[in-house]
C-alpha cells in the first residue's frame, strides 16, 4: 500500500461534479482507492462516500491505494485533485 | 446535518409526474416555488437545468440530487420529489431514477452546500435498496417524511 498526502485546492471543495469525476478516475484502476479526511475514510469508486466526507477547499486528504496498480492509481487521483478536477478555480 | 431536519413533509412531492429530466426539473422548481423556498421558480429551473446539462446529478440507487445555489437564500432549502415510474436521469448506474432530493443553498457558507449533499449520501447509504422502495410505498408526504426519520435514526451498521 502508498499513500500521500493532497490539499483540495478547488474552491468548491468535494462537491457532486468534482466527485463524480474522481470516480471516474478512480474506476480505471484495479487498486482499492481510499481517501481519509480527519480519519474518516471513503471509497474513491463510490460517489456516495466521497460526498459524506463534505470536504471543503483546504481540506487535508490522505491517499491510499493498494493494488498492482497503485502507483498509477495514486497519481492520477493525487493530479486530478491538484488539477482543481479541471475546474478554473 | 440530518436530511430530516431539513425536510417537512410540505416539502414532499410523492406523484412527480415528469419523465424527462427537463419536465422533472421544471416540476420541481414549480413545486418549490409554490411553498416558497424560492421567489422565482423559473430562475430556480433555469439554475437546475444549467447544472444538470454540466453532468447528472443522479447517484447510483434510483437517487438524484439536483441542487444549484441562489444569492438570494437566507439558509439552504431542501424538497424530496418521489417518481412511482421512475425517471431516465442519466444515471450512472443506468437504472431508473425514483428519488429526486433538490437542495438550494446560499453561495456562502460555501461548506453549508456540502453538508446538505452530505446528509443526502448518507442517508442513501444507510437505506440502501430499501430506502426507495419504502418511500416508494408511502402513500403520503407524511408517512415520507417517517421512512426517513426512521433511517436516520436508526444505529449506523
Amino acid at each position: 500500500m502508498i499513500k500521500r498526502e493532497v490539499i483540495l485546492v478547488n474552491r468548491l471543495g468535494m462537491h457532486a461534479r468534482a466527485a463524480t469525476k474522481l470516480v471516474q478516475i478512480a474506476q480505471k484502476f484495479r487498486s482499492k482507492i481510499i481517501i481519509e479526511v480527519n480519519g474518516m475514510e471513503a471509497d474513491a469508486k463510490s460517489i456516495l462516500g466521497l460526498l459524506t466526507l463534505a470536504a471543503p477547499v483546504g481540506t487535508k486528504l490522505l491517499i491510499k491505494a493498494e493494488g498492482e496498480d497503485e502507483e498509477k492509481a495514486l497519481k492520477a487521483v493525487v493530479a486530478l485533485i491538484t488539477n482543481r478536477f479541471g475546474e478554473g478555480e | 446535518m440530518q436530511v430530516h431536519a431539513l425536510l417537512s413533509p410540505e416539502l414532499i412531492l410523492i406523484d412527480l409526474k415528469g419523465k424527462t429530466v427537463e419536465s422533472v426539473i421544471r416540476e420541481i422548481s414549480k413545486f418549490m416555488g409554490e411553498k416558497r423556498c424560492v421567489k422565482d421558480w423559473e430562475k430556480l429551473y433555469e439554475r437546475l437545468l444549467a447544472r444538470e446539462s454540466l453532468g447528472s446529478t443522479s447517484l447510483p440507487g434510483g437517487i438524484a440530487v439536483p441542487h444549484c445555489k441562489m444569492e438570494e437564500m437566507k439558509e439552504a432549502k431542501l424538497s424530496l420529489a418521489i417518481s412511482k415510474e421512475g425517471v431516465d436521469f442519466n444515471s450512472p448506474d443506468g437504472k431508473l431514477t425514483h428519488l429526486f432530493f433538490t437542495a438550494v443553498s446560499p453561495p456562502s457558507p460555501p461548506n453549508l452546500h456540502l453538508q446538505v449533499l452530505a446528509a443526502i449520501a448518507r442517508l442513501a447509504r444507510k437505506g440502501k435498496e430499501g430506502l426507495v422502495d419504502k418511500l416508494l410505498e408511502s402513500e403520503n408526504p407524511k408517512e415520507a417524511m417517517q421512512v426517513i426519520e426512521n433511517e436516520e435514526f436508526k444505529d449506523e451498521s
